[in-house]
């Protein structure tokens, strides 16, 4: 059952929603393997569940959240583990880079956001956290680390705060590194500089998940790429494929929609998550649906080393 | 100089003086702020716009993109220099002259989630200016906000719902056919879909593009994606802590970029660790080419062809 190369297994996860009698299903059965030192980049629209995905992992999801199936981190299935056994589990082997400064604490000074981890965990005392935080902050090319580590989150300028972040994440070694949506609404420059601070942490991880609808992003950091649509995991495969022959049709059509490749929209609306389409869920915009599209969920179809869940490829 | 703007193929008669429909001479903006610091948001900013042309300017954030446009628009009200609409000056315009240049020059907003009231139905929201230009009936007024509905695609019974209940994409259209609404001559779309996903960008930029040329009107559009302002401008200024530091066609920029910011943003260089600030030149510690006065006067603007005007040292 348990691959050595897997590192992370997800093996059927469904995460349901229970809003006041309305059930929303926002993940609907992912078996996926994140390999040792890879850089998985998972793709999706807003509200595909990608960061469902990823709170489902970390155990990060509300209370009206109900998750199903197995994640096995090193063999173990951390769904079913106690609360303290995986908070030991969370604070020595995962971290994550958070999305936006809304996850830093407005009352807690930069320093201690940073360092929580390793003196939670690691045993560190207070004074080595402080000055593990703002070396951390020197090396990521903060001016004047002493003194951001002081202050608060409010305090700073965006760029400093991205830094801030990055730190958070990478204060302490771990073997996966979770990041969520790194370049939302940042300038060209500040994803450069991104895209640096991932590549200089790489090889402090083992693998890193980065979750983001940056495509071009992905391009740089990641090893393979995993789209989500509709909660449904349609496609798994290299980078260098996904971006050259992507094979389902919504990677097709959502590569065709960046603007260095023609700025072509998507045909239809989004699905909503309440009452999602029968069959396969992106049939109502496909341009090859046919009439078993409608009626039957794809299974997956395992091709050089990916997968894809579209009726196309199970045909052949 | 005629001459020159021949040879580029560029539609001579709308380059006339007379052509320009609204531009900024000279605009200072600045903020003081605690203990009397003065933060400089613009300084001596010119910037013109013809009719029916379509105008983008980039710069990362913090460069006064979103200031200039809202200076432009009338939202803000420079410390110096002056903003023309048709070659009034539009602080002396008086209350109905200004009534009518609210309802020729319109604005889009980043966050379009801000930009609604949460408590309005999105009907009225979208109906609002209607109202108070009081330009139309009642049936009227149904009749315009369908048409304009039809055009960015949104359904009209999603406008019975409130902002809460309808995803980003959708609120940016309503948000767009509140600036299309009263057919104006000229949109500021301040970075309409750095927050949105790849296939709803390109759907609301073909929006913005579709409506553009159907009525011909003028268009800013401010963003960071290189792709995407060369997709949709003609001509480009690109903005550097609060100066025009480039400005020219798109087309030419992009393949012989001057400016040294502009030659690394094209390039994709992440910016430097320890840069200078106070220098008079913006890019001065992040420059490769550095000569002794640019640390000493603030580089002054100079025509090198054409329409081509760039402010730094060395094409003094």
């Amino acid at each position: 059952m348990h691959d050595s190369r897997a590192l992370l297994e997800y093996n059927g996860i469904e995460v349901t929603f229970d809003m006041g009698g309305l059930k929303v299903n926002a993940l609907r059965g992912i078996d996926l393997e994140v390999y040792r030192g890879e850089v998985l980049g998972i793709v999706g629209e807003s509200g595909s569940g990608k960061t469902v995905l990823l709170q489902a992992t970390l155990r990060l999801l509300p209370e009206n959240a109900k998750v199903r199936g197995r994640i096995f981190y090193n063999g173990l299935n951390i769904l079913n583990i106690k609360e303290r056994e995986f908070k030991k589990i969370l604070g020595r082997s995962f971290s994550i880079i958070p999305q936006g400064f809304g996850s830093l604490n407005p009352c807690i000074r930069n320093w201690v956001q940073i360092s929580e981890r390793p003196m939670e965990h690691f045993g560190k005392s207070k004074e080595e956290g402080y000055n593990m935080a703002s070396d951390l902050l020197g090396k990521l090319g903060v001016k004047n680390p002493s003194k951001v580590a002081q202050i608060y989150r409010h305090q700073i300028s965006g760029g400093t705060l991205q830094r801030v972040l990055v730190a958070m994440g990478t204060s302490a070694p771990s073997k996966i590194l979770f990041v969520d949506e790194p370049t939302k609404g940042l300038d060209e420059r500040m994803k450069r500089l991104v895209i640096e601070l991932i590549k200089i942490s790489r090889k402090n991880f083992e693998s890193m998940i980065i979750v983001s609808h940056d495509l071009n992003f992905l391009k740089e950091v990641s090893d393979r790429i995993c789209v989500l649509y509709c909660g449904d995991l349609v496609e798994v495969c290299y980078k260098r494929e996904f971006f050259e022959s992507p094979r389902h049709p919504y990677s097709q059509a959502l590569l065709l929609s960046l603007p260095s490749r023609g700025l072509l929209p998507i045909p239809g609306e989004s699905p909503s998550m309440v009452t999602p389409p029968s069959g396969c869920s992106f049939h109502p915009r496909c341009k090859h649906s046919t009439t078993v599209c409608e009626s039957r969920r794809p299974l997956p179809f395992l091709i050089d080393g990916g997968m894809v869940r579209c009726h196309l490829y199970a045909r052949d | 100089m005629r001459l020159i703007q021949d040879l580029s193929g560029i539609r001579t008669p709308n380059n006339l003086e007379s052509n320009v429909i609204l531009s900024a001479e000279h605009v200072s903006k600045w903020y003081i702020s605690f203990k009397r610091r003065k933060t400089v948001a613009l300084e001596n900013v010119n910037f013109s716009i013809f009719k029916g042309e379509k105008v983008c300017i980039i710069g990362e954030s913090g460069s006064g993109k979103s200031t200039l446009a809202k200076i432009l628009c009338g939202l803000i009200t420079p410390n110096s220099g002056e903003v023309r609409f048709e070659g009034k000056k539009l602080s002396e315009l008086n209350k109905s002259e200004k009534k009518v240049f609210r309802m020729r020059v319109q604005y889009i907003p980043q966050c379009p989630d801000l930009a609604l009231d949460p408590t309005w139905y999105l009907y009225d929201s979208l109906a609002e200016p209607l109202r108070i230009q009081k330009i139309c009936s009642k049936q009227d007024e149904f009749e315009r906000v369908k048409e304009v509905c039809e055009r960015v695609g949104i359904g009209m019974d999603q406008l019975r719902r409130k902002p809460r209940n309808v995803s980003g994409g959708e609120l940016q259209r309503v948000v767009i056919a509140r600036a299309f609404i009263l057919s104006p001559e000229i949109i500021i779309a301040d970075e309409p879909t750095s927050m949105l996903d790849p296939s709803i960008q390109a759907k609301i930029v073909r929006t913005i593009l579709d409506l553009q040329s159907e009525s011909n009107i003028g268009i800013v559009f401010l963003t960071h994606d290189l792709e995407l302002a060369k997709l949709v401008s003609e001509k480009m200024f690109v903005m550097l802590g609060g100066r025009i530091v480039e400005s020219g066609y798109t087309r030419d920029i992009l393949k012989t970029p001057l400016h040294p910011y502009t030659k690394s943003l094209l390039m994709g260089v992440p910016p430097k660790t320890e840069f200078k600030q106070n220098s008079p030149c913006g890019f001065y510690g992040e420059c490769e080419i550095v000569s002794e006065v640019c640390c000493q006067y603030p580089p002054p603007e100079s025509e090198v062809y054409g329409g081509r005007k760039v402010r730094c040292w060395r094409y003094a």
